[in-house]
């Protein structure tokens, strides 16, 4: 390392004691071509240009984020390791199922620039018109009626926090758990089960198949013609809480942050820039990617919101 | 089946331009290296390319995709037949007779059998595509967890087949393995016999163990030997052998046939491509006359593994061209190139673009005589690995191997496990416990538990719920079929199985 600092301060000794005066790594804890692996490509192609050094990424998959967020953590705090993970559901079912070694104050949580959405989708051979509908199929055949869940994620933390809002016990639907959300949407287009609550984004390539009867936002969406579920639960006054789902970010462990303001400061306003610049707004157009700005205060708070939420429903995934 | 107005169409496509044929021949090569070289990986590959794919049109990122998949699918049976090393679960079976025949200086032979094998098998599913994309693939949805349960039940059985001499010690063998199959995190979040090792979580990474229990414990046996081929005169590349295996492929039509039908039927299931080599292989020896000889260099071995194989994507191939839904393998990949091209998949997929479906296929049919020549050019460098002493052979191919599971697992699992399985391979050698079965075990091990839970889930518990699955009942009734078969027939004399 130190080799390799000297041969970058020979090349440009101008820089010499500011950061980056090396190429930075991206690190991405799941494999080469999902979501966040495109994005940290992108942005290692846009970004060096106001970061003033080449990025280059690297994917260490495995256990759902624990490892390569592990390996993360035991990289020098210097800023020459950023993380790009959907950082939730990951990191808390880490945290919380897979007992990481780490908590969410070890983490810096910069940007949340890409965040997904929770949808209630049926196989569209099933006769259910509306979310109502289906509900009242629940309570007047407990235990009958089967769903997806790709284990410990957010849509199956929704599916649990709606039947306990709706005071149904765990056991009132068949939980069909599959290997990952790839997986689940195959057998939800294939009618395998009577309904699923997932990520909205990945639904799009089943659109075909399926029919969706709410979304977990506080609006509707153009994409989807489906009401808000709270709107669909007033009947049944109750309600479940919105849970933001793939939230993209980059990811700085927090030590980094506190010894090196500057540097972390550095950082982000290279990638503002970034997102600001018309050529990588086109390029995450075309990818059908987001650029959003939201902040590092209020990501922090959509974590930890996610956290306190699964938290609460841990329990009964578990069951 | 076939709309003819749209093969036209799709001709056209393709002949009217020479730009989607540009990416077929880097293609192959790309998907021969990647996994012929043990080392390298297939997302390694994928790293370099998807920079590329947004400025391909998107028919002509379809073709390059399935040529690297064509190449891949024959590439994995080179190292499995000259060093015993299965690059992938996929080739597990070719190693069962193909390394035999490579020791015995028939490994031209070998080669020649595997790329006729292979080819044939990819034609025959790109065919039956051709015809049947739009059944197979509405079929191949309606298949789930309990469909999975009956091929996963099927497929242990061959651990009672892989059993060598003794009976208990095969099965022993088969058990541990399928113990060794759920380690780490289960479907439903529990982590088993991880020891607390996160490392273990995503369970033992199946191909170095493979090639830890294979190819390591058998270079440990290849010490004291001065080449794979002992015999001078037959340590060559011969490209006359090389057409006479691949033309004795077609001496055996039913083992053909057989294999690349099982393997279209199997490959339907998701996570079946796995499979389906073992299957074929297990079948072939069933219907044998003279099953003792396979496992010591049978070309129907070869034969069965390898047709199955090749033709076991076609099945997924299906879902991901008439609906637009990847199921697994190869057919993820490709996800990207739709993504990155905003199509979406449903049932009015393949309806709306049929003539750039069956371009696909036609190229990909186009693309096996393709690789049938490239192939051959290739094989014919890779047998001079025969011409290699030993004691500089094994060295490189175990520094190789060790490089490429780091590579595979992405961390130190990956190498430990190696390490590990080389040990417990060489003692189950030299204690007459075939290791073959500890495979099977280890590949059947998730995927049976997986099937059985959401089976069980999905019924409530109900067993009466399989009266509503048709098509389990009926795999269900073939199985019984095939197992009790041998003992329904008139007992003809025989040897005791060798393995």
């Amino acid at each position: 390392m130190g080799a390799a600092a000297l041969a970058s301060s020979r090349l440009a000794p101008v820089q010499a004691d500011q950061w980056p005066r090396r190429p930075v790594t991206i690190l991405v804890p799941f494999d080469v071509g999902g979501t966040a692996d495109r994005l940290a490509r992108g942005l290692a192609q846009f970004m060096p240009k106001y970061l003033g050094q080449p990025m280059t990424v690297v994917d260490r998959a495995g256990a759902g984020g624990l490892i390569g967020t592990t390996w993360f953590l035991q990289q020098p705090a210097d800023g020459y390791t950023v993380m790009m993970t959907p950082a939730t559901p990951f990191i808390p079912v880490n945290i919380l199922v897979t007992h990481a070694h780490y908590t969410l104050d070890s983490f810096t949580f910069v940007n949340a620039q890409w965040t997904d959405y929770t949808i209630l989708l049926v196989p569209k051979d099933r006769p259910w018109r509306t979310a109502a509908e289906l509900i009242d199929a629940i309570r007047a055949n407990p235990g009958k009626i089967s769903t997806g869940a790709d284990f410990g994620s957010v849509g199956h933390i929704t599916t649990m926090a709606l039947l306990h809002a709706l005071g149904l016990g765990p056991d009132a639907v068949r939980i069909v758990t599959f290997d990952g959300a790839g997986a689940m949407r195959t057998a939800l287009a294939g009618g395998q089960v009577d309904f699923n609550i997932g990520q909205a984004e990945g639904a799009a390539f089943i659109a075909g198949f399926i029919r969706p009867l709410a979304v977990f936002l506080d609006h509707r969406v153009p994409e989807y013609n489906a009401p808000p579920i709270n709107d669909v639960l007033k009947a049944y006054h109750t309600s479940v809480p919105l849970i933001s789902g793939s939230v993209r970010t980059f990811v700085f462990p927090a030590a980094f942050k506190a010894k090196h303001p500057e540097d972390y400061a550095k950082f982000v306003s290279a990638y503002r820039a970034t997102l600001d610049a018309p050529e990588f707004r086109k390029w995450l157009h075309d990818n059908q990617m987001a650029g959003d700005w939201v902040g590092e205060e209020r990501t922090t708070e959509i974590v930890r919101a996610n956290f306190e939420a699964l938290k609460q429903y841990k329990d009964l995934i578990k069951a | 089946m076939i709309d003819l107005t749209a093969l036209a169409a799709a001709v056209h496509l393709l002949c009217s331009s020479w730009q989607p044929w540009l990416v077929v021949v880097p293609g192959i090569l790309l998907g021969l290296i990647v996994h012929a070289v043990p080392g390298l990986t297939t997302s390694m590959a994928l790293a370099i390319c998807l920079p590329l794919i947004p400025y391909m049109d998107f028919l002509q990122a379809l073709i390059f995709m399935t040529a690297m998949y064509a190449g891949a699918l024959f590439g994995v049976a080179i190292p499995a037949i000259l060093l015993n090393v299965p690059g992938s679960a996929a080739a597990v079976g070719t190693t069962f007779d193909g390394f035999p025949m490579a020791q015995a200086g028939r490994h031209n032979e070998a080669l020649g059998l595997a790329l006729a094998a292979s080819c044939t098998g990819q034609a025959i599913a790109y065919l039956l595509l051709l015809c049947f994309a739009e059944p197979i693939a509405a079929f191949a949805i309606r298949l789930g967890p309990p469909e999975m349960l009956v091929v996963a039940l099927w497929g242990m059985t061959l651990i009672a087949r892989l059993r060598g001499r003794h009976l208990a010690r095969g099965l022993l063998a088969g058990v541990f393995g399928l113990l060794l199959g759920t380690v780490g995190l289960s479907v439903r979040g529990a982590a088993r016999g991880t020891f607390g090792f996160d490392l273990l979580l995503d369970g033992i990474p199946i191909v170095p163990a493979i090639v830890g229990l294979f190819a390591a414990a058998e270079l440990f046996n290849l010490v004291g030997r001065d080449y794979i081929v002992d015999d001078l005169t037959r340590r060559r590349v011969d490209a006359g052998r090389i057409l006479a295996g691949m033309r004795d492929t077609f001496r055996y039509p039913g083992t053909l046939l057989r294999g690349a039908l099982l393997g279209s039927g199997i490959g339907i299931l998701p996570g079946g491509h796995a499979i389906a080599n073992l299957l074929s292989y297990s079948e072939a020896r069933r219907a044998a006359k003279d099953p003792e000889k396979f496992g010591k260099g049978d070309p129907r071995g070869i034969i069965a593994a390898e047709s199955a194989n090749a033709s076991s994507e076609g099945g997924s191939m299906a879902t991901l061209l008439a609906l637009g839904i990847p199921t697994g393998g190869a057919t993820a990949v490709m996800l990207v190139a739709f993504g990155m091209h905003n199509i979406t998949g449903g049932p009015a997929f393949m309806r709306d673009h049929t003539d750039l479906v069956y371009a696909v296929i036609l190229s990909s049919l186009a693309q096996v005589g393709i690789l049938a020549v490239i192939g051959f050019g290739f094989i014919f460098v890779a047998g001079f690995v025969v011409k290699v002493p030993l004691r500089m052979l094994v060295p490189i191919v175990l520094a190789l191997a060790v490089i490429g599971s780091f590579a595979l697992a992405q961390n130190m699992a990956g190498p430990i496990t190696l390490a590990v399985f080389a040990v417990i391979g060489w003692l189950m050698q030299r204690f007459d416990y075939p290791v073959a079965a500890v495979v099977v075990g280890l590949l059947l091990g998730r995927l049976t538990e997986g099937a059985l839970l959401r089976t069980y889930q999905m019924s409530g518990g109900d067993i009466g719920y399989m009266l509503t699955r048709p098509i389990a009942l009926v795999m269900l009734a073939l199985f019984a079929i095939s197992v009790a078969l041998p003992f329904l027939r008139p007992a003809r004399p025989q040897v005791a199985a060798g393995g």
